[in-house]
């Protein structure tokens, strides 16, 4: 038995082949994918952290970050490419890709982000988002040293107090999507006075960018398909603005009806909500009757929103972004199997009834009484 | 050498035995006169294994005694009652006399009389009974052994005072001659057991003994293990309660630790205040000392292979922080945990080995400043002072201290695994140590008994502790071990 | 009674027989069901496909319990006469050979996709191959033990996971439920043996358990536990990569665990634990084949246990570097999954039928 671990020991001899130390990588958090100025090249812009290090000079204000750029033809060539700069590059903890909506319109996605996730080391929750301006641009915008990468992920977290953000994709969101109907919209980001936001949307319809959407349609679409988390419903009463925030969903019902090859969605939501704001002077929220009165014109504001969106999903896009594709296929499932591939084309014909239930349960620590 | 009988005159006894023990100069003779009969006598002891009181007394009574003129008793009579409360035995040749001279007996020769008395003097050098200075509890007896078999006998049997509890002693030893208890109760101490630990003690019935330590090592299965196969304790009442659950138990004169055999890893991971507390503090200590063996042995390497060989699975900011810290540090993470493993170890050993006010003063200083500077002088990475601090703290509540040090021992092995072959390394060594615990015996009973853990009966004692709720005794009768 | 004696109780037979179930099935499975039925109803495969098996189990164990089977190796000398069940004990050792080369190399290859890039992946299979030498000169209680020790390691750490995956996972992809009719579904079941390797060992231990009544009780506890995680594993990784997705990836459980983060503790990649755990479970599926092959040579050729380990070495490492590639690693185990349903079908039940006429001759 002795030996026997001795012989164990020999191998263990000959070497670490695979240390490599921590400090001597290069941690990718965010990567750009922009066009080059030479044809049919990529411009890859890696984000790496800058270890603070324990320097002597504590005051001196330190990049957390820097950004590699390098053009290849693939991603992967990049990458490989990008060694030439910088230590080894290690992509586990990468949070975001920001992908250029020049690339999309000219690149299928598939083709983008294939090399993630075949890779072993990028993991799919990995946030995906588009940019208007090129992703150097974002990349490198930065206030007080913030890396840029991490202001992005971390606006997510925003998704229950506003509904102007679309739930995060992630990269295996996004191939899964991919796999499937190929028909998402993906959450884009902006630079607005010096400071990176999250605004608008890409709307992608196999593998190809189809047509943007402002804040107000990601806001309506999130109400479409019930993944509202939160946020303001703006509506006027007695011409003076009021603002209804929304608590929790308690109901959404989906369902699908066929008559012959036409099709109709009936979508039904039910939320619970506050009164949190209201400039009318005689409001009188102790009332049952004024609150019913608040629900209903916030109700209307909000199918108003849904109508225009759905308008545009079915006429502008001509897609069914939002995944409503899924509840055809669990609800009429051999009917999905024939006409699997003609689905953009019955989701634009089809009829969608959308009913919304809005319950105010308070309206916060102060009520008018008229 | 022959066995020359005794001469019948006293003189010739004194001159045979002063030119027999020439060269020992502590050898005292004193002879006492007898007034009453007109006889004189010699005492013949080795000095200071004597207790001077009880002598002086018998002396005393001897000298005092007067020729009874009603009921005349003979010398013999006389001397035979005035020391029959030490009187042990008698000696007719000088070889046996020299035996118990040097046994620390004192021998009593009456002048005519040709056998020699061996009396019981023996003053036994002994500690008082204290706390056990290696297991300390919060809350249960305070008592601990001492060096003298027989008063820990007493002790046992003083607690357990049950007549089938079984005391068998035999001699050890060539040169000194130590007395070994065999400790059991009949009926719970399985025929099998008995029989090996028989079997195993007498095989090695010819050695000299210094501590019970040195028998644990002549008698356990194997000698290619880290583990310590016997456990042992300073405690009585552990040895209490192995006796109850059917394990023997062997005491060594001289040596205030008992053996208790055969043993699991879950026994050696028990302490008894787990069972002296509230079952909710003792399950969660027990609980903290699984996981704290776990801690030991592989957080040096787990760090290892994160940080030089998986960095991925590390959550963003903490690689952050850890390439942060490892800016300047020259060595790999290997060198460095071994820089400061090594250092704490002799650290420790230090510890021990000075007075205790030192050697709280090297631990302090130790683990202090040397860790301090150690991370200024950019040697080490401050990531890892803690985490050796923390393997250090977390091996010390284990509460039986030999198999802590077996644990310290393998943290070497978790470390260089890791530094060869990253987290599959370690996963590696992880399933070597349990291949290996799975493969070992205690007396020929499974030491490893992971059956325990999950088991029906057992799983309440095993990890937890959970409460019992059983009236009145055990029933007497031979313990079932799981899977025994 | 004690180590040394090597009979195990019913309880450490379900041990061996889960960790020798719960080997790279794991990892694959919803990816070879799913590309055989293209319908999320994988998990009524896997609840029938173990209805079958438990009730194959029950039968086999009436019918070895029946000749009271204490030695499979001398039951079929009593079949097959002395030459013909040496060949046929041949056969069945180099299954086992196979099964045993086959876990280690699909965990050496996955050890290099996740783990150590450079290292020569010879490493690898020779390091798990010498330690599981370690665990088997401690024969079949070491194994139990140590099988006993991991199972539930695994289980905890493997729900654990699951527990902080349910964030992520949306059910609804696992609707329609039967879509596409029964056809697939019966068609699809079939596939997927390769997670079922292992059941067929119980043949082989069933003369060292120490309670012959709780056998039963012990094979389909055993069983069950695997096929309760199987479905789970199932459910959840459909579920969360949707089943175009999942029969695209190639190890999808693993896809699954990366697809989360749980921000907050220590670790918040769960991946790493998945993987130590599936090494543990690889390492015990290749010990205890490992083993019985040494077993069955010793009983063969009645030589020494030790040798036959020490012999048994280079052949299963050889065997392990046989297949360049992927398609290679496919290709044998495809080849074992022909050889596993004769082994744990055809082989007892014709030896019964030959023995039950053997004897009713004898007697009658």
């Amino acid at each position: 038995m002795k030996r026997l671990c001795l012989i164990l020991l020999i191998p263990l001899l000959t070497g670490c082949w695979d240390s490599e130390n921590i400090e001597e990588l290069s941690l990718v958090v965010g990567v750009g994918i922009d066009k080059s100025k030479k044809d049919d090249e990529i411009m890859l812009t890696q984000q790496i952290l800058v270890p603070p290090g324990n320097s002597v000079q504590e005051n001196q204000a330190q990049l957390k970050y820097k950004n590699v750029t390098v053009s290849a033809q693939t991603l992967h060539e990049a990458i490989r490419d990008s060694l030439l700069i910088t230590n080894t590059v290690l992509t586990n903890h990468q949070r975001i890709i920001l992908i250029n909506e020049d690339v999309l319109r000219k690149i299928p996605m598939e083709a983008i982000i294939n090399q993630s996730i075949r890779d072993n080391n990028t993991r799919r929750s990995c946030h995906v988002y588009l940019t208007k301006r090129p992703t150097k641009e974002i990349l490198g915008r930065s206030e007080d040293g913030e890396i840029p990468s991490n202001v992005i992920y971390e606006l997510k977290d925003n998704e229950h107090r506003t509904n102007k953000i679309l739930p995060p994709l992630t990269l295996g969101k996004a191939s899964s999507n991919l796999q499937s109907d190929g028909s998402f919209a993906i959450q884009a980001v902006d630079i607005r006075g010096g400071k990176l936001i999250l605004k608008g949307a890409g709307v992608i319809n196999n593998s190809k960018l189809v047509g943007v959407m402002n804040d107000e349609d990601i806001a309506a679409l999130n109400w479409l398909n019930g993944k509202v988390k939160g946020g303001i419903i703006e509506a006027v009463q007695h011409g003076k603005p009021l603002s209804v925030e929304v608590i929790n969903r308690t109901r959404r019902k989906i369902t699908t009806e066929l008559n012959g090859d036409h099709l109709t969605i009936n979508i039904e939501v039910g939320y619970t909500a506050r009164l949190s704001e209201d400039w009318y002077g005689k409001e009188n929220s102790f009332e049952k009757a004024y609150l019913k009165e608040v629900e209903r014109i916030a109700e209307d504001e909000v199918k108003k929103d849904v109508k225009k969106i759905a308008y545009k999903l079915q006429h502008d896009y001509k897609t069914g972004v939002a995944g409503l594709y899924r509840y055809v296929q669990n609800q009429h499932p051999k009917f999905w199997e024939k006409n699997k591939n003609k689905w953009d084309e019955i989701f634009s014909k089809a009829d969608i009834n959308y009913e919304v239930d809005l319950r105010i349960v308070d309206f916060g620590s102060k009520g008018g009484i008229k | 050498m022959k066995s020359k009988p005794l001469h019948i005159k006293l003189d010739q006894k004194q001159e045979e035995l002063k030119s027999e023990l020439d060269m020992q100069d502590d050898v005292v003779f004193k002879q006492i006169f007898i007034p009453g009969y007109e006889v004189s006598g010699l005492f013949v002891f080795v000095n200071g294994t004597m207790d001077y009181r009880s002598f002086n007394e018998i002396v005393l009574d001897l000298s005092a005694a007067q020729v009874e003129t009603r009921h005349r008793v003979s010398i013999e009579q006389l001397v035979i009652s005035k020391i029959c409360s030490v009187r042990e035995q008698d000696v007719e040749t000088y070889e046996t006399a020299k035996e118990h001279i040097f046994d620390g007996k004192t021998l009593l020769f009456i002048d005519g009389m040709v056998k020699g008395y061996v009396l019981n003097l023996v003053k036994e050098k002994n500690r008082t009974f204290g706390e056990p200075s290696t297991e300390r509890v919060v809350r249960g007896p305070k008592m601990g052994f001492i060096e003298s078999l027989q008063e820990n006998i007493g002790l046992i049997r003083q607690y357990s005072n049950h007549p089938s509890l079984i005391v068998q002693q035999q001699k050890f030893g060539t040169m000194e001659k130590r007395e070994v208890a065999l400790i059991y109760y009949e009926g719970k101490a399985s025929d099998s057991l008995l029989k090996e630990v028989n079997k195993r003690i007498n095989e090695v019935k010819a050695t000299d003994l210094q501590d019970s330590g040195m028998l644990e090592e002549l008698i356990e299965d194997t000698a290619l293990t880290p583990f310590p196969q016997i456990q042992n304790t300073e405690r009585p009442d552990k040895v209490l309660a192995a006796l109850q659950e059917g394990r023997v138990v062997i005491m060594v004169d001289g040596s205030p630790f008992a053996l208790m055999a055969p043993t699991t890893i879950t026994m050696l991971l028990q302490s008894p205040d787990d069972y002296y507390e509230r079952w909710v503090a003792g399950s969660f200590l027990r609980i903290i000392r699984y996981l704290s063996l776990f801690v030991t042995v592989f957080l040096s390497g787990i760090y290892i292979s994160l940080v030089s060989f998986n960095p991925g699975l590390l959550p963003s900011e903490l690689a952050m922080t850890i390439a942060g810290t490892r800016e300047n540090v020259p060595f790999p993470p290997f060198v460095e945990a071994i820089i400061m493993e090594v250092t704490i170890e002799l650290l420790r050993e230090a510890g021990i080995r000075l007075p205790s006010p030192i050697g709280q003063t090297v631990g302090l200083v130790g683990g202090v400043i040397i860790g301090q500077a150690a991370v200024q002088a950019n040697i080490v990475s401050s990531l890892m002072v803690i985490i050796v601090s923390i393997t250090t703290i977390t091996s010390f509540t284990v509460p039986q201290y030999s198999f802590g040090l077996a644990f310290r021992a393998l943290r070497f092995g978790a470390m260089i695994f890791a530094a060869v072959l990253g987290l599959y390394g370690t996963t590696l060594f992880f399933i070597i140590v349990i291949s290996h615990l799975s493969k070992l015996t205690s007396f020929k009973e499974p030491y490893f008994q992971p059956m325990d853990f999950i088991g029906k009966k057992t799983w309440k004692d095993a990890f937890l502790r959970l409460p019992k709720r059983k009236k009145g005794g055990d029933s007497f009768g031979p313990v079932r071990r799981q899977n025994s | 009674m004690g180590q040394s004696e090597g009979k195990i109780l019913s309880g450490e037979l379900a041990a061996i027989i889960s960790c020798s179930m719960l080997g790279i099935g794991m990892l694959t499975l919803p990816r070879t069901l799913t590309e055989k039925i293209h319908s999320t109803d994988g998990w009524i495969v896997l609840i029938l496909t173990g209805i079958a098996i438990t009730l194959l189990l029950c039968l086999l164990v009436v019918l070895l319990k029946k000749h009271k089977v204490a030695d499979y190796y001398t039951y079929m000398e009593e079949a097959y006469g002395k030459w013909l069940s040496k060949l046929i004990g041949l056969v069945v050792v180099v299954y086992f050979i196979g099964v045993a080369s086959f876990e280690v190399l699909a965990m050496s290859e996955m050890v290099r996709f996740y783990l150590l890039e450079e290292t020569p992946v010879e490493i690898v299979i020779l390091s798990m191959i010498l330690a599981s030498v370690h665990l088997l000169t401690g024969k079949i209680k070491a194994i139990a033990k140590a099988c006993v020790f991991f199972l539930p390691l695994t289980i905890v750490i493997v729900l654990l996971i699951y527990l902080f995956s349910l964030r992520i996972v949306e059910l609804r992809n696992l609707q329609p439920v039967l879509a596409k009719g029964f056809l697939p579904v019966m068609k699809g079941m079939g596939s997927g043996t390769l997670s079922f390797f292992g059941i067929e060992l119980f043949i082989f231990l069933f003369g060292v358990v120490k309670n012959q009544n709780k056998i039963k009780s012990g094979v389909l506890i055993g069983f069950s536990i695997p096929l309760i995680l199987y479905v789970i594993t199932y459910v959840l990784v459909v579920a969360t990569l949707t089943v175009p997705e999942v029969e695209a990836v190639t190890l999808p459980t693993i896809s699954f665990v990366q697809s989360f983060e749980v921000t907050g503790i220590f670790l918040e990649r769960m991946e790493l634990f998945l993987l130590i755990t599936w090494i543990l479970q690889f390492f015990l599926t290749h010990a205890i084949y490992f083993y019985f092959a040494a077993e069955g040579m010793t009983k063969i050729f009645s030589n020494s246990y030790t040798t036959n380990l020490i012999v048994l070495v280079p052949v299963v490492f050889l065997l392990a570097k046989i297949p360049k590639d992927i398609t290679g690693i496919l290709k044998m185990s495809d080849l074992l999954g022909y050889l596993f349903p004769v082994i744990l079908i055809g082989l007892p039940i014709i030896t019964f039928v030959i023995v039950q006429l053997k004897r009713s001759r004898r007697s009658g």
